[in-house]
């Protein structure tokens, strides 16, 4: 076991050194847009060419800027190679600016292909071990995968796309069978693989009429809070959502509309905003609307650079989730009829609000989410619990909970310690019974190059009034190494 | 226990495959940058708002014509200071800054021109190109913008080193 153990960390060590030392050739984030070489046998004409540069006199040069007539119709002008003070149609391409029209576009339409990818050392002690992780494990999480594409200077499509092992080797918190995906592959002998899923994170097309008006159709994260839409594992400081987030009091993703805009107020001062309309919540709601209510929400933030990066936002969502599905029948009459039969059905109003700071290296954000869910008379469906043999039907409830995050980058090395503290009220969903539980967890982030994380943590969560099985705490962490390609 | 030693290691070893990837910190030069568009260009100034807009990958339009930044490779002098001064983000915070951008996708980084005389020369031929330079790199065909009103050196300009 141990040799086993050891063999795997260095081997770790040995990769990411190697996979390290590549990546730091270029700087990753900017390694996607484009860079030119110098055209050959074009001369810096502003640099050679002082009399024309004005180098020798720049005040005057300056005077003339400012005193400049006003402008002329844009004529660009495009020729060959060769011309000393003119660019190119190749440099113009190599900067991926389409010039195939009859006039310059100013829009680089190239197909961009990135993302992001994630891998975890993960475990847990105690009681919990065994619902959670009996024995420390390796496990590839995330592989997201960005697709992007500017189809016209306003007009650009998006999408973001997981490949999962999943569903194979999942099953319910502490029981129950593994899923296996086992197939057998009739282009390798028959030998048995396992296949994976994906999951369609996001794919919209997005229209920015203005700076401060775009409009997104298609499937997109829901813009509530920070997490929520950093939710990439390089740029998420820990290795795992709080419950309070990860018990989605709003929806992560939805599907339909949403508009988005922002401006800034002055050089410091910038308010935003989203505003959504959707399918909602609802066990299909990617495809189906089981209601007829399409939910509605939003969120407004403000931004200030004056000392750091400050943020603060507010958010809000309102829909109705159902569950139901349809039967059908015959009426006295002999038609077919289509009758709908609710399985579920509530409403669900969330706020949120949230705050971001960074100064110098410091980061603080905090969140506070709420959910309100009332179920519909048609719609408080009850069944016998199998364990505990009684009838038990949800009750309306009132979620809600903070979370907060202090951490400081340093310069060396990227480090960064942190430490966050999360509190969560809610109905536990199984059995119905109010909980609360809170979550105190500390670590280190650790960013040597831009686009490669590791990160470590250690996290205990707790039932201040007892849980819902024991009240033994659960005791978890997590190694996650996280890169941006 | 043996596992926790083994954890320790890998990071060690993670740690010391890094180190030696750590930039200096580059120094600018000292003279005021200028903001540089085309002739074409449809003003003669731009609010310091709209420059923090384009350079973070916002939809920014002055005067109707939406702006295409141009900027320079990480770790240039001039691409120091202009960060620094405009957004705000020292040498190390720039790669991080993007990859978290990109992530969320709340934009894409400017257009990375490899020297200040293709960018001149991009910015004299593309309407809406804007990039930024010294009085060295001004011509016929460029001209540079005031920014909120004020012209490079006057007390105030954004962009004074």
């Amino acid at each position: 076991m141990s040799s086993r153990t050891l063999l795997s960390a260095l081997s770790l060590g040995a990769l990411l050194h190697y996979a390290a030392l590549a990546t730091a050739q270029t700087p990753p984030a900017e390694a996607a847009a484009p860079t030119v070489s110098p055209a050959p046998e074009t001369a810096p004409a502003a640099e050679q060419t002082p009399a024309t540069a004005g180098a020798a006199e720049p005040a005057a040069s300056l005077e003339a800027t400012s005193a400049a007539p006003e402008p002329e119709a844009p004529a660009p002008v495009v020729e060959g190679a060769g011309a000393s003070d003119e660019v190119t149609a190749e440099e113009l391409a190599e900067l991926g600016l389409d010039t195939s029209g009859t006039d310059i576009e100013a829009v680089d339409t190239s197909f961009r292909l990135y993302g992001f990818a994630d891998f975890s050392f993960v475990g847990s002690a105690g009681k919990w071990a065994a619902a959670y992780q009996r024995y420390p494990t390796f496990m590839v999480g995330n592989l997201n995968l960005y697709m992007s594409k500017n189809i016209t200077d306003t007009v650009r499509t998006f999408a973001e796309v997981r490949f999962m092992i999943l569903p194979h080797g999942s099953r319910a918190l502490g029981a129950g069978e593994y899923t296996s995906t086992d197939a057998v592959d009739s282009n390798d002998n028959n030998r048995p693989l396992h296949w994976g899923a994906i999951e369609i994170e996001r794919v919209y097309l997005e229209w920015s009429m203005f700076s401060w008006l775009s409009v997104r159709a298609g499937r997109f994260l829901t813009p509530y809070g920070i997490w929520n839409v950093d939710h990439g594992s390089p740029v998420v400081i820990p290795t795992m959502r709080p419950f309070v987030v990860g018990m989605e009091l709003f929806p992560e993703r939805q599907t339909g509309i949403e508009l988005l805009g922002s401006t800034y107020l002055n050089a410091n001062h910038m308010i935003g905003y989203h505003l959504t309309l959707s399918n909602g919540l609802g066990p299909v709601s990617e495809v189906r609307e089981l209601d007829g209510n399409k939910a509605v929400g939003g969120r407004l933030y403000w931004g200030y650079d004056g000392l750091g990066e400050l943020k603060v936002g507010a958010s809000w969502f309102y829909g109705r989730e159902t569950a139901a599905h349809d039967a059908v029948g015959l009426d006295a009459a002999g038609d077919v009829v289509f009758d709908e039969q609710i399985e579920l059905q509530s409403d669900v109003l969330a706020f949120a609000g949230d705050v971001l700071w960074k100064y110098k290296g410091l980061h603080v954000q905090a969140e506070l989410i709420t959910q309100q869910r009332k179920y519909t008379d048609d719609g408080r469906g009850g069944a016998v619990h199998p364990l505990l043999g009684e009838y038990l039907a949800p009750k309306d409830t009132v979620s809600f909970g903070p979370y907060a995050l202090i951490g400081y980058r340093f310069d060396w090395l990227g480090v960064m310690p942190y430490l966050w503290y999360s509190e969560l009220d809610f109905v536990e969903p199984v059995t119905f019974t109010d909980l609360r539980a809170r979550q105190v967890a500390g670590g280190l982030n650790v960013r040597p190059i831009d686009a490669v994380v590791i990160k470590g943590e250690y996290r205990v969560t707790f039932w201040p009034e007892g849980g819902a099985v024991t009240d033994e705490p659960i005791q978890t962490w997590g190694f996650q190494l996280a890169w941006a390609f | 226990m043996a596992n926790r030693a083994l954890i320790a290691l890998a990071v060690f070893l993670l740690a010391a495959a890094v180190v030696p990837m750590q930039t200096s910190p580059v120094k600018a030069a000292g003279e005021p940058l200028l903001i540089i568009v085309g002739r074409s260009f449809p003003a003669n100034d731009i609010d310091l708002a709209e420059l923090k807009s384009a350079f973070t990958g916002r939809a920014t339009y002055r005067s109707g014509t939406r702006l295409i930044p141009l900027n320079y490779s990480v770790g240039s002098p001039q691409r120091v200071a202009f960060d620094r001064a405009i957004l705000g983000l020292e040498p190390a915070e720039v790669g991080r800054f993007w990859v978290d951008r990109r992530i969320r996708d709340e934009g894409t980084p400017p257009k990375v021109v490899s020297s200040i005389d293709l960018a001149i020369r991009v910015a004299a031929a593309l309407p809406g190109a804007v990039t930024y330079g010294t009085t060295a790199n001004l011509g016929p065909k460029v001209k540079a913008l005031t920014i909120d009103g004020l012209a490079a050196g006057q007390r105030g300009y954004s962009l004074n080193q």
